[in-house]
């Protein structure tokens, strides 16, 4: 009797242990992940083309307005200003071709001279990128629904110009406080500005934009930063953490 | 208690001499911080048969009016008969009623300016607060806001839009403040001292008698320092202690009077009495 | 067996702990309550730059210089314009509510022939059609009082050697009757209100009905030292900032003002006009205080007291609102005091063929339209004038579905103030010839076009747009396009011909006597700009705003002193229906001690048939119990002197 019960309770463990294991293993490597689903940008932008071929600046795109507000995603009206599809010859182009003008592939299989002698890029694969742009948003004056990966609700207001001074060098003492809210890779190679602290690291240099991951629960980017974040680097810098520091 | 000090006190004086009651800041007041009109039916209610009309906007007790305008009266037959107008917005009290009642901190005073912050999706909706609010300044969402087809396409960007079932109030339109602060920053200036008139709420911006005026009541160089200083400024019920950051002032005396009415008389009959209109 | 069992147990314990040692259940319960505060249904917003484009709104009766306020382009919000005089920063509650009804499911999308849609091309095929089958039987009603719209629209009744133009009933054609029409002057009246030590609205519901209600609350706001005393039948929401509020019957208000000039000719106060003589004679011996106090009820001590102000006064203002003979009387008032009345001159025109401004306000609708073809222009006759026009072809044009739109044969859809070129030209009431006009902000609602263009060819014109008659009446005027594309008003200091002016005096000594209808009282009907005015209907974000003293429910309240409601029997709440003109309306009973003995107050712009719901079906239409009466000495029409039974249900 003695024994089968010792044999049991030495039994009983194993299987906990297993269970434990397993739901280890599946709660740290796989669920996670089944919480995202990836979204593709509109198309294919290219940060490379724009700013290592094109020597184009980061403030050219995103920058302050008058106002102090940031400009963060370009509008077809910025982006016109080098790529100069006229709209209205455009869509007279397409008219006198009988094309519906929300019929893209067609648009895009025509051909037209008014978009084609204007594209600027040379490779076919980015031309291509640049002809879905033009023909889906700049022609159609449709703004480009650009996915933010650091997506935050109406209820937040956050303000570039206040982040505007905040110093990577400067930060880098608080590396070990600030672990959790930030990579740490970021202090390893303080760039004159800061966006890599809450944006996509060397977003730049990058050629193919990353798929967007959209919580499929609650809807935000993976990569959105929650509060908790803000109030610890807010309190590290003795900011203040009222409600209407950051609400509205 | 506490009272929390800070060093801008954000403030209105409504001179109620100058309140003609149009409305017009009202109106402005809800189309910036996103206030649906209201609607009788829900289009996304698929039973509506079934179930009860969303309320009429003259049932003052559901609409949300963050800023709301009442009309006075001194009591007395024609012809000595008077009337005033008090817009109402929150008093942005130095020592609310409504924060420590609030048991999920959705609602606090805490921010240089003391404006006392509504957190919407903090709020659970129990509405303690609204019934610890003297001045009936807190709003409960009764319905999910509704904008009629097409109408959604232009709101502001000044507010989150609120869902049914919390509660919410005037914030001085603070988001506004935000955008001065940035504008300050942008102008290389000091945005901890802004000057007269670089924030200002929707209301005061639209009223054409300029009855309010809104600024840092700490602040000597803003007209609201002084004016809430003059002679006929008051607040309203200032007896409960409340400490509330708008002022009022009328050359009237009843309406004054009038402004401190709780219990006036020792609850005694007679008192001027007035009309929630 | 039961070892199998227990190990299943004991693994999902160990399962359920280990869960417990990795993030998912707490994310997930973070990104659950995430959840819960972004409903799909509820609205998100939009960003980008926000930006306050100046341009003119055309909601209210005078119009609003205002500035739409855009994020990423898109209009969101109305606010006041502090460059333009006409504003100073301030916009009344119709106007403020501009991009919503801009937004509003309540527009009409497209041209409509007897309740059908049709093309614009089909549109205007009949109506060229129609207007050459009516020869010179065509009649205009404009609900605009200061467009050169109306430029447009008369110039095709010129050419179709029509004279049928009218205007909604307002005080702008009031005035212009006992000025041009009685007193011989020409160009419009104006009043200081900014620099004037004393101002007596005689009956002018200044800051909330009368005039261009924004300027006017912005010179009350900038007149500091000024003293503002209010007459009229009732304490309005101008009552309640004046220092002093006499109580005039409506009807009295001539006898009234004629009763001031009594004093004032007392104190030796004279013009140069010819017919002063027989002026004086008339004021001394028929208006004297004790007539006019057995006339109207108004002591003569008030009116002395009134007077004396007015005389001590050294840049007083007499604005008086009502019937013509009211106006007249308040003019020669103004004219023996010599204070803050102006004469504006007229702005010159842009159309050929098009009539002056005097000439347009002739046309007396109140004794009704009879034509082949009405062509109604952004006004709303079938609700406020329900009996008046009588047409074979009726067109009206107008942005959202009214009554009108309604019941007319043709409609043509026009674009929204914000979405189109138009202007103001002197709204009546301002102190000085100001113009102002604005260019569309947004994009046109799907389906719309500007109507106005059709009209460009039957006036003449060889005009592709509207914009460019907006262009040519800048150029005409002298005015820079830049500056007011900008929002800067265009002043134009001139002061017109004053010579021949007279006072008169036989036309006013009869028609200042009081003319009551039969009804047991009377009535006072009052206009509140967020309930609506006669062409616009409640807007949307209005209806929180309007106060239980003017509808509860879906019932209109009506409000009377507490004498009033004990002589008629009735109480706070009550229903009662008022029976006068030839309708009926029904109210609940509200005790005001603001309102005169006898009268009965009763808020306009209730009780639509058509619109959305935050018009229609809302209270009763008050302009059913108006009564129109001929103000015979004064050759015109007017509703002053109304009078109602009341009965209670």
């Amino acid at each position: 009797m003695e024994e089968r019960r010792a044999s049991k309770r030495c039994g009983g463990v194993l299987p906990f242990i297993i269970g434990f294991l397993a739901t280890c293993v599946l709660g740290w490597a796989v669920l996670p992940g089944l919480f995202y689903e990836e979204i593709e940008q509109p198309f294919k932008f290219s940060h490379a083309i724009h700013v290592e071929s094109e020597g184009m600046d980061c403030e050219s795109c995103h920058y302050f307005r008058d106002d102090g507000s940031y400009a963060g995603f370009p509008t077809n009206e910025g982006c016109a200003e080098c790529h100069a599809v006229d709209p209205e010859e455009a869509m007279e182009a397409i008219a006198e071709a009988g094309i519906d003008p929300s019929d893209y592939n067609a648009i895009i299989a025509a051909e037209l001279e008014v978009i084609e002698d204007n594209l600027l890029s040379g490779e076919d694969e980015n031309k291509a990128a640049e002809r879905e742009y033009v023909v889906k948003y700049l022609i159609q004056s449709t703004e480009v629904p650009w996915l933010n990966y650091q997506y935050q609700p109406d209820n937040v207001y956050f303000s570039h110009k206040a982040h505007e001074g905040l110093d990577i060098a400067e930060l880098a003492e608080m590396k070990n406080e600030l672990s959790s809210v930030v990579d740490s890779a970021v202090f390893d190679e303080p760039g004159e500005q800061n966006c890599n602290l809450c944006h996509m690291k060397d977003i730049d240099k990058n050629d193919t934009p990353p798929a967007f991951e959209r919580n499929i629960i609650s809807g935000y980017s993976k990569m959105t930063m929650k509060m908790w974040k803000c109030e610890r680097c807010h309190a590290l810098k003795g900011q203040p953490n009222a409600c209407y520091t950051c609400h509205k | 208690m506490q009272m929390k000090e800070f060093k801008v006190k954000w403030g209105m004086v409504i001179d109620v001499d100058k309140c003609t009651g149009c409305g017009a800041c009202m109106v402005g007041c809800q189309v910036e911080n996103n206030i649906a009109p209201m609607t009788k039916k829900d289009p996304y209610n698929y039973v509506q048969a079934l179930t009860w009309d969303r309320d009429d906007a003259s049932n003052k007790l559901k609409t949300l009016t963050w800023l709301y305008v009442y009309e006075l009266s001194n009591g007395k037959s024609f012809p000595e008969h008077e009337t005033a107008y008090l817009p109402r917005p929150c008093m942005q009290c130095g020592n609310p009623a409504c924060v420590p009642v609030c048991p999920v901190v959705a609602t606090e005073k805490n921010e240089e300016g003391g404006i006392v912050s509504q957190v919407t999706p903090r709020c659970i909706g129990c509405r303690y607060c609204m019934a610890a609010c003297p001045y009936h300044a807190r709003y409960f969402n009764w319905w999910d806001p509704i904008w009629p087809e097409g109408m959604d396409k232009g709101l502001s960007p000044s507010t989150a839009v609120r869902p049914r079932g919390v509660v919410e109030k005037c914030s001085f339109c603070h988001s506004r403040y935000l955008d001065a602060k940035d504008q300050a920053r942008q102008d290389g200036n000091d945005p901890m001292d802004l000057p007269d008139g670089a924030y200002n709420t929707a209301c005061a911006d639209i009223c054409p008698t300029k009855a309010i005026t809104f600024g840092d009541l700490n602040n000597p160089e803003h007209k609201v320092h002084e004016l809430a200083k003059g002679k006929n400024a008051y607040r309203l019920i200032e007896k409960l202690g409340l400490d509330p950051q708008v002022y009022y002032t009328s050359e009237r005396e009843w309406v004054r009077k009038l402004g401190d009415n709780y219990n006036a008389d020792g609850g005694a009959h007679g008192a001027p009495s007035n009309s929630h209109g | 067996m039961s070892v199998a069992r227990r190990a299943f147990i004991q693994m999902s314990v160990g399962a359920t702990v280990g869960i417990l040692f990795t993030p998912t259940v707490w994310t997930l319960l973070d990104d659950v309550s995430i959840w819960t505060q972004n409903w799909p249904w509820i609205p998100t917003l939009k960003y980008g730059e926000v930006k306050g484009v100046p341009t003119v709104s055309k909601m209210c009766e005078s119009g609003c210089a205002v500035k739409v306020r855009t994020v990423a382009g898109e209009a969101f919000g109305t606010e006041g314009n502090m460059d333009n005089p006409l504003s100073g920063g301030g916009i009344c509650p119709l106007c403020a509510n501009g991009v919503q009804v801009k937004n509003s499911p309540n527009r009409i999308a497209a041209p409509m022939l007897n309740g059908e849609e049709i093309t614009w091309e089909k549109a205007e095929e009949v109506l060229v059609d129609k207007l050459a089958a009516a020869g010179s039987n065509v009649a205009v009603i404009s609900g605009d009082q200061t467009g050169t719209v109306n430029e447009l629209l008369s110039a095709v009744l010129t050419g179709k050697q029509s004279d049928k133009f009218y205007t909604m009933p307002c005080d702008m054609q009031v005035s212009d009757r006992a000025w041009t029409g009685l007193m011989g002057g020409s160009g419009q009246i104006g009043y200081d209100m900014e620099n004037a030590d004393v101002v007596l609205l005689a009956g002018a519901d200044a800051f909330e009905s009368w005039g261009p209600t924004v300027a006017n609350m912005k010179a009350f706001a900038n007149n500091e030292g000024g003293k503002f005393i209010f007459a009229g039948p009732m304490q309005t929401k101008t009552a309640s900032v004046t220092s002093k509020w006499v109580p005039v019957p409506a009807e009295g208000m001539a006898a009234f003002t004629l009763g001031i000039c009594y004093y004032v000719l007392q104190a030796g106060k004279s013009v140069p006009a010819s017919d002063f003589d027989q002026f004086k004679a008339m004021v001394m011996a028929g208006y004297t205080p004790a007539k006019v106090e057995a006339a109207t009820g108004v002591k003569a001590d008030q009116m002395a007291e009134v007077a004396k102000q007015l005389l001590s006064a050294s840049n007083p203002v007499v604005v008086p609102a009502g019937s013509v003979a009211a106006n007249a009387a308040g003019i020669a008032l103004n004219l023996l005091l010599g204070g803050g009345m102006k004469v504006l001159p007229e702005f010159a025109a842009a159309v050929d063929g098009a009539m002056t401004r005097s000439e347009m306000l002739k046309g007396d609708i109140l004794q009704g339209v009879d034509a082949e073809m009405v062509i109604i222009y952004e006004a709303n006759p079938t609700y406020a004038l329900p009996e008046q026009v009588k047409a074979g072809f009726t067109v009206a044009i107008d942005s959202v579905n009214t009554e009108t739109t309604a019941a007319a044969d043709l409609v043509l859809p026009s674009l929204h103030s914000y979405e189109r070129y138009d202007d103001l030209a002197s709204p009546y009431g301002v102190a000085s010839a100001i113009y102002t006009m604005g260019a569309p902000v947004s994009k046109p609602a799907s389906g719309a076009k500007d109507a106005r263009d059709l009209f460009l060819a039957p006036a003449g014109l060889d005009s592709e747009s509207f914009a460019e008659v907006i262009e040519a009446k800048v150029e005409a005027i002298g005015a820079d396009m830049d500056e007011l594309v900008e929002g800067a008003a265009y002043v134009l200091e001139e002061t017109p011909d004053m010579s021949g002016v007279t006072l008169a005096a036989s036309a006013l000594g009869k028609a200042a006597v009081p003319v009551k209808g039969t009804g047991a009282v009377g009535l006072a009907p009052y206009t509140v700009l967020s309930v609506g005015t006669a062409n616009q209907a409640t807007t949307p974000n209005a209806p929180a705003t309007i106060s239980n003293n003017q509808l509860v429910g879906d019932n209109m309240v009506v409000m009377m002193a507490s004498v009033t409601a004990k002589k008629l029997g009735v109480s706070v709440g009550s229903k009662v229906k008022l029976s006068g003109g030839n309708g009926e309306c029904e109210a609940l009973v509200q005790v005001f001690e603001g309102v005169l003995p006898g009268v009965v107050a009763a808020p306009l712009g209730m009780g639509h048939t058509v619109g959305d719901e935050f018009s229609k079906g809302k209270g009763d239409n008050v302009y059913k119990i108006l009564t129109v009466s001929s103000e015979a000495a004064a050759g015109a029409s007017t509703w002053a002197g109304s009078t109602v039974n009341v009965a209670k249900i």
